[in-house]
Order: C-alpha cells, then structure tokens, then sequence
C-alpha cells in the first residue's frame, strides 16, 4: 500500500501528457452520447459510473484511511431509500431527495463511527458489518416505512425544470449518462482534493501508524469521523443515483452484504488508496459482471469451436454462466490478493517499474 | 411470556447454542492459531450440509450417522484450502486476510450455486420434525394449569392403584384440584376432574361419610355444569355418582336417586347418543335398579338393562357394528339369561369418571434432531478438548496459538499445525452443517449468515478461547430463541447484532478475556 514518495514537480513533463490524454478522454466522455446511441452500450457505461463512485467513495475510509469498512452498503441503502421514500410518499423530487439521503447516511456514519472507530483491525470490520447488517434488518422489519421486504417500485419521475423550461424527462438513458458521468468525476475530484489536503494527509498517516498519527497530534476519532462522513456521502449519492436510474429498491439490493463487498472490491481489485484504482476495478468488475450475465462469454467459448453447443458442457455454460459473475468476482479478488495485493493498478506501477529499472 | 413460554425457549436456544457452538469453536481455532479470520466459515458449514444432504439422498446415509465420513473429509477440505490459500497470507495485513476468505467464500457458494442451483434443499428424516417432552411434572403454564395439572397426574396413578392406597391417592388429587379452584374458581375442568376425584375416593373408601361425599362430588359436578352446560361428560359424572349414591342408599331412599342418575345419563347422552360409556353406564344403573326391586318390576327393569347393553354393545369402540335396529328387535332371551349375561357384565361394573385432559400440554417440548445433536456437540467438544489438553499434537497446536514464533524455535512445525488447526476448524463446521442439516433449509447461501453468527459468538466469549465460543454459542443460541419469543423473532438477529457491538464496545476481548485456545 505504501506508494513511493512522489518529487512535486520533478515529473511536470509527464503529468503535462497525462492531463492532455484526461482532457480528451474527458472530451470523449461528454461526447460519448451523440456518437453511441445504443441503449445497452449506454446503461453499460451508466453502471461503470455507478461502480467508480462507489468505489471512489469506499476508497477514501477504506484506501486513505484504511478503515476497511464492509458495511458501506448502510449508507448506499440511506441514499437509495431516503430519495426514494421522499419522492414516493411526498413526491419530492429526487434532486431534492438526494439531500435527504446524504443526511440520512451522514447520521448513520456518525452513529457508527462513533460506535465503531473505537475498534481497530478486523474488530472494526466485523462491527461495520453488523451495523449494516442492523440497519438492513431495520428496513426489512419496517414496512410502514421502507415497504419491507416488497422493497418501493418507482411509479413515476418528475420532469427536471429549471426555471420553468423542462431541461430532461428521463425518457431516454442519456440523462442518466450524463448525472452518472458528472457524479463520477466530482468523487474522483473529491478523492483528488482529499488526497492533496492536509486532510488526506492526516488521513494517510491514520493508515501508516494510528499510534504514530495520534501522538503527532492527529485526533484520531474526529479524522475517521471525517473520512467517514466524506464517504458516506458520496457512497449515498451512488444509492440514490441507483434508485432513480433503476428504479427500484428493496433490502436485498441495496442493503445486503454482498453489496458491501461488491464496493470494497472495486476499490480493491483497482488499488486501494489511488485515485484511479477504483476506475480501474469498475472496469474490470462491471464489464465482466454484464459480460457473464448476457451471456456474451459462453457464446463466444462456443463460436470460438472451444466448446460445442450441443455438447453437455455447452448447454450447461449457457444455461449457468449467466450466473457466475459472483464467482468469478471471488475468483478474481483470490488472484488479486495471492498475486497483486496492491490492486491490478500497483501490479501494473510495479510491471513498468520493474521494466525501467 | 409465562415461566412455560420462557423455559421452552431457553432449552431450544441451549440445544441450538450447542451446534453455534461447534461453528465459533472451529473459528476461534483458525483465529487461534493463525491469527486469520476465516470469512469463508460458513460458507464451508455450507459444503458439508450439501456433502450430508447428498450421502443422505444418494447413499441413504443418516445425517447424524454421516458425521463420521463428513468429518475426515471437510478435514481435508479444511487442510487442502490452508494449504493452498491461507498459509500464503498469514502475516499479511489483515484486511487482506479478510478478502481472500471472502473470496474464497462467494467462490464456494457460487460454485454450489452453479452446481446445484440455488433452490432449497430439505432433508427429511424419520425424526426430521420429532420431539418429545421432559419436566413434565415440574413445568407447567402457570399456578392453577400446575396444580391442576398435578390433581390429573394424581388421578392418573390413583386408577392403577387399589385399597387405602388408592384412596389416599385420590384424596390428593382432590386436594390439588381444590386448590388449583382456588387460584382459579369456575373452571368447569377442575370443578370436573376434583368431583371425580371426590367419588372416586368415596367409592374405594366405602362407608362413613361416603355418601355424603358422593354428594359433595355432585355438586361439584353440577357446578361444572353451570359454568359449561353443554359437556357430556360432566353430565355423565354427574349421573354416575348419583348412581353410586343410589346404590350407597338403598331401602325406598334409593329410588328418587336411580331416577335422577338415569335422569341425568339420558340427557348426557342426548348431547353425545353414540357414547359407549353412557350406554354402558345407562344400563348398569338400569341393572342397579333392578337389583333393588322385587317381582315384574325386576324383570322389566332388566330387560330395558339388557337392551341398554345391547346398545351399548352395538357402539363399543372397536366392536363390529352390528344393525342396532336389528339386534333391539330380536325376541329378548328368556330372563334367567339376561339375568346371567347382566350379573356377568354388571355385578362389579363401575363406569370410568371422564377426567379433562391436562389443560396446556405439560413440561418442555424438546426437537428430537436437536437433542441428538447436542449430545453429538457435547461429544465432540469433550473430545476436542482432549485432544488440546493431552495430546503432544494438541499441545503443539496450543504453543503455536500462543507463541508462532517461540513454537518454531521449540520445533514445532507451526505450518503444520497451521494446517491442522484450519483442518479441525473445517471439520467442526462441516460438522455443525451435518447436525442442522435434518432440521435446515439446505441452499448456496445459507453460509454467510452463520459467518456471521460465528463472529458474534467468538468475539462474545473472548477471540482464540475455545471454553468463550462454547459459551458464546451457547448464549447467542438463547438470545436468538428467547428474543424470537420475548420481542419477535423479525427482529431476533438485531438483537444479536446489538448484543454483538455492544461487546465489542465495552469488553472486546470478550467474556475469557484474551486467553487462547
């Protein structure tokens, strides 16, 4: 995890490169919509927005921080159901909405910070996972608000106006595409400010050595409460995006456990505490997820003469491999943590070091 | 929650605690010597509900017989995932630790999932939903179900009894019903059961105030009748004591009494017409009757006696039916014969009281897999425990928990030791899987919520003790039932999830402390 020391200014020429190649990757991005108008080729950059703000957003307790919190899945639940139940009980607006959910997450993470950064190690771990497993069962257990179990079906989104002129009516996905890509560029800029202030620093010596942080000074509790409270927001903004995009929501979706590993993937299989892990793991993660759910591997596999279709192995792929995306996701965590602990973006840093030098 | 409700719950919580035992003991083993926590625990409980599931189906195996196949091998599944997976990462950060388990546990139940699909599995044994029942003389409901309950289990001994002993035996179960009617008056059951109790005493004792005390039982009865008008057999009591009492009588007193017994055994039996019993009874009073007449009427009274007897015959359970018109129009045998077959049925012919039933279901219902299942976690607890204390191989497996580094220096090979302790570890969830499996839903996920219950249990009685994950497990087994009683069981696993930080918040190193293994 620890990265070299970086010499400000000793690389200008090269930064100057990678901010051109961010512009126009940028420039690409914005303009993907008129160029692309395939709906699946957009939903399928709409979860890759959706996967690198939440890993971004586990990225700063978890990767700056290293409070490898696995219960993130609370706070993505407090977005998603706090836009969600306000626009279906007080037709509030989801842009609206959305304030409310970041206050809902940010009470909860202050409830379990308080609760849980007193524990350190794998003790904290476990208690974040019971507290998310509380708040999970809390929503299932109480209809009256959350629907329970039946989880709330979105019946219809306002039209967004500004000033009286309608700006979007969410018919096609191209808003989405635009509200998903604007909120993954504004964690990444917040992970850049975190990672560039006097906050990330003080997160990152929290990470190296608690005891070293805490006797320079650093309060430790109000820090992690910080980083906390950041994250929590944003991984918020992602549960109420994911509300209003897929529009609908119940306990096992959005506040399950598996969720919360999902997010901590992401950041891990990219590379924890870097800016850009988490793009990363959201690309490799979410393309291979929708790849073996459409079944676009097993079909390959059998075009490819590698497998017959007609043969047991063939009919069993197409029938299951649909399935497996989660098992390839442990497969791949496996790999990663036996072979490139510090995420495929550290693999890649030591691959080119190791060639340089 | 009465006193019944709450026992009932707590002996359910301790026979399930004993299988969370088994499942934070192998975790707490693993965490002992590795310093590894295996996120991957359930989910290899989950391996050997399907390896139990399938020698049950396939191989007619019993899931309590299968323990002794299911052990070695989830040892060696245990072993050969230490061997390959863990022992790469002991010493690494812990986070890291904790996502190569979680790796290797969605690869697990994903792998079933694909193999086996994800519907639910149930694995019915002849026993599967069996119980029975224990403490059935000392836990009742409440007061008056206690007590009343104590009169029937009196009453019930009194019957097989005979002589004074009889008699005294009755006298307490009159005692008891009385004050059971104390605690609660108006309950026609007890008013019922204590008259019975009453005239059966009456009647063995024979003499002194034994018709006054038939009496007495008849008032009961007709107490009992005030309170529920429509019961046959208090009404059939009834009319037997009265019959008794008539027989007790006898001289011209007796006559209104036979008129009132057989009075009240006609309207009983309009309420039930079919009754063996009232038949039965209706014609030995009949008998009874006769016994105490002269003449013609003597002989028309027993010949009503002996179609009573005839009908009653025509109902007697278990008897074939014959056509009771057909039989009851048949020319009556010649008196000296009905005489003959009435003496023969009747002379010593006392009709049985109908006593209430135990009001609620006494003592503690208890699962017989359950049961079977603790006493196997007992087993193999005591077993482990053993083999840690005595053993040269336990020894060194307790020397590496406390000291990896010192242990090398001694010679220990604490890889291992390493390995057997993740071999054990997954023998004892493989084991906890096969002894809930005849009384759990069997499916891919099943897994992680028995991670998660492995965690609360190790961390509540203390990380690395195995003496704190029996207890824990235990405990955790009883909240969980008693919260599924005392609150509601929706919300059962917050509780234990609350119980669980509250732990960690305020003594972390749990009830042992820090000791290990």
């Amino acid at each position: 995890m620890r990265r070299p020391p970086q010499i400000p200014g000793g690389e200008s020429g090269r930064s100057r490169v990678g901010l051109v190649a961010m512009l126009l990757v940028l420039a690409g991005l914005y303009a993907f919509p008129s160029f692309v108008q395939s709906p699946y080729a957009l939903h399928i950059m709409i979860l890759l927005f959706l996967g690198t703000i939440m890993g971004e957003s586990w990225n700063i307790i978890g990767g700056y921080t290293g409070q490898y919190s696995v219960g993130h899945a609370a706070y993505f639940g407090a977005g998603a159901y706090g836009t969600m139940i306000l626009l279906q009980k007080w037709e509030i607006a989801p842009w609206k909405g959305v304030f409310a959910g970041i206050a809902a997450a940010l009470v909860l993470s202050l409830v379990i910070g308080s609760i849980c950064f007193r524990l350190r190690g794998p003790y904290f771990v476990l208690a974040s996972i019971a507290v998310a497993e509380i708040v999970r069962l809390t929503a299932l257990n109480l209809p009256n608000v959350t629907n329970g179990a039946e989880g709330i079906l979105m019946s219809d989104l306002p039209p967004l106006s500004i000033g009286g002129r309608v700006v979007t009516d969410f018919v096609s996905k191209v808003p989405y595409y635009y509200i998903g890509l604007t909120l993954a560029l504004f964690t990444i800029l917040v992970t850049w400010l975190v990672q560039h202030s006097k906050l990330g620093y003080c997160f990152q010596a929290i990470r190296e050595d608690q005891d070293a942080a805490h006797s320079l000074g650093i309060n430790l509790s109000l820090y992690k409460n910080c980083a906390l409270g950041i994250s929590a927001t944003l991984t918020s903004l992602a549960g109420s995006f994911y509300a209003i995009y897929i529009k609908f929501i119940d306990p096992t979706t959005v506040l399950a456990l598996d969720l919360s590993v999902q997010i901590v993937l992401i950041a891990i299989i990219g590379g924890i505490g870097t800016i850009f892990g988490p793009v990363v793991g959201s690309l490799v993660l979410v393309p291979l997820a929708e790849a073996l759910r459409s079944n676009i591997v097993a079909q390959w596999l059998i075009n490819s003469g590698l497998v017959r279709e007609d043969s047991g192995l063939g009919v069993f792929l197409k029938e299951n491999l649909a399935h497996a995306h989660v098992l390839i996701y442990g497969i791949l965590v496996v790999v990663v943590i036996l072979f490139m602990p510090e995420g495929v973006l550290g693999y890649v840093r030591k691959l080119s070091a190791r060639k340089k030098g | 929650m009465t006193a019944t409700v709450f026992l009932q719950a707590l002996i359910s919580g301790i026979l399930v605690g004993g299988v969370y035992a088994l499942i934070g003991i192998g975790l707490t083993i693993i965490f002992g010597v590795m310093r590894v926590i295996n996120f991957a625990h359930g989910e290899i409980m989950m391996v050997g509900m399907y390896l139990t599931y399938f020698l049950f189906t396939l191989f007619k195996v019993d899931p309590f017989v299968s323990i002794v196949i299911t052990i070695p091998l989830m040892f060696l599944f245990g072993a050969l995932i230490q061997k390959v997976f863990i022992n790469r990462i002991i010493g690494a950060l812990p986070q890291n630790q904790i996502l190569l388990t979680i790796g290797l546990g969605l690869i697990m139940s994903n792998a079933m999932m694909l193999a086996f699909t994800s519907d639910y599995k149930i694995l019915t044994t002849s026993y599967s939903s069996g119980s029975f029942k224990i403490l059935t003389s000392i836990v009742n409901p409440d007061r008056y179900e206690e007590l009343y309950n104590k009169g029937n289990a009196l009453f019930a001994k009194a019957s097989k009894r005979e002589g004074a002993k009889a008699a005294q035996t009755y006298a307490r179960a009159a005692a008891s019903y009385e004050a059971a009617l104390q605690v609660t008056p108006d309950q026609y059951k007890g008013l019922n059961n204590w008259g019975a109790a009453l005239a059966r005493e009456a009647m063995v004792r024979h003499g002194g105030d034994a018709g006054k005390q038939l009496d007495e039982a008849a008032g009961k009865f007709e107490a009992a009748l005030a309170a529920s008008p429509d019961e046959f057999e208090i009404a059939y009591n009834e009319a037997i004591t009265l019959a008794a009492r008539a027989e007790m009588a006898s001289g011209p007193a007796a006559g209104p009494l036979y008129a009132k017994a057989l009075g009240k055994l006609k309207a009983a039996l309009e309420l039930r017409p079919d009754s063996y019993d009232g038949l039965n009874a209706l014609a030995a009073t009949r008998y009874r009757q006769a016994g105490s007449k002269t003449g013609i009427d003597a002989e028309r009274f027993y010949a009503e006696a002996y179609r009573q007897y005839l009908a009653a015959q025509a109902v007697k359970p278990g008897a074939e039916r014959t056509d009771e018109e057909a039989a009851l129009e048949k020319p009556l045998p010649p008196p000296a014969e009905i005489k003959s077959v009435l003496d023969r049925e009747y002379a010593r012919f006392a009709p049985p009281y109908r006593i209430k039933a135990d009001k609620r279901d006494a003592g503690l219902s208890v699962s017989t897999p359950l049961a079977i299942s603790f006493l196997i976690t007992v087993a193999i607890t005591a077993l482990l425990y053993w083999f840690l204390m005595k053993t040269d191989t336990g020894q060194a497996i307790r020397a590496t928990a406390q000291d990896r580094e010192a242990a090398q220096l001694m010679g220990i090979n604490v890889n291992r030791m390493s390995m057997l302790a993740f071999g054990i570890g997954a023998a004892l969830a493989g084991t906890a899987g096969a002894l809930i499996s005849p009384t759990y839903y069997i499916f891919p996920q099943v897994g992680s919520a028995f991670t998660l219950k492995a965690f609360v249990i190790t961390v509540l009685g203390g990380m690395g003790s195995i003496v704190g994950a029996t207890l824990g497990g235990i405990i955790i087994g009883i909240v969980e039932s008693v919260g599924a009683v005392a609150i509601s069981s929706d919300w059962k696993d917050v509780i234990v999830f609350a119980i669980f930080l509250l732990v960690l918040l305020v003594k972390p190193s749990g009830l042992m402390g820090r000791s290990r293994i």
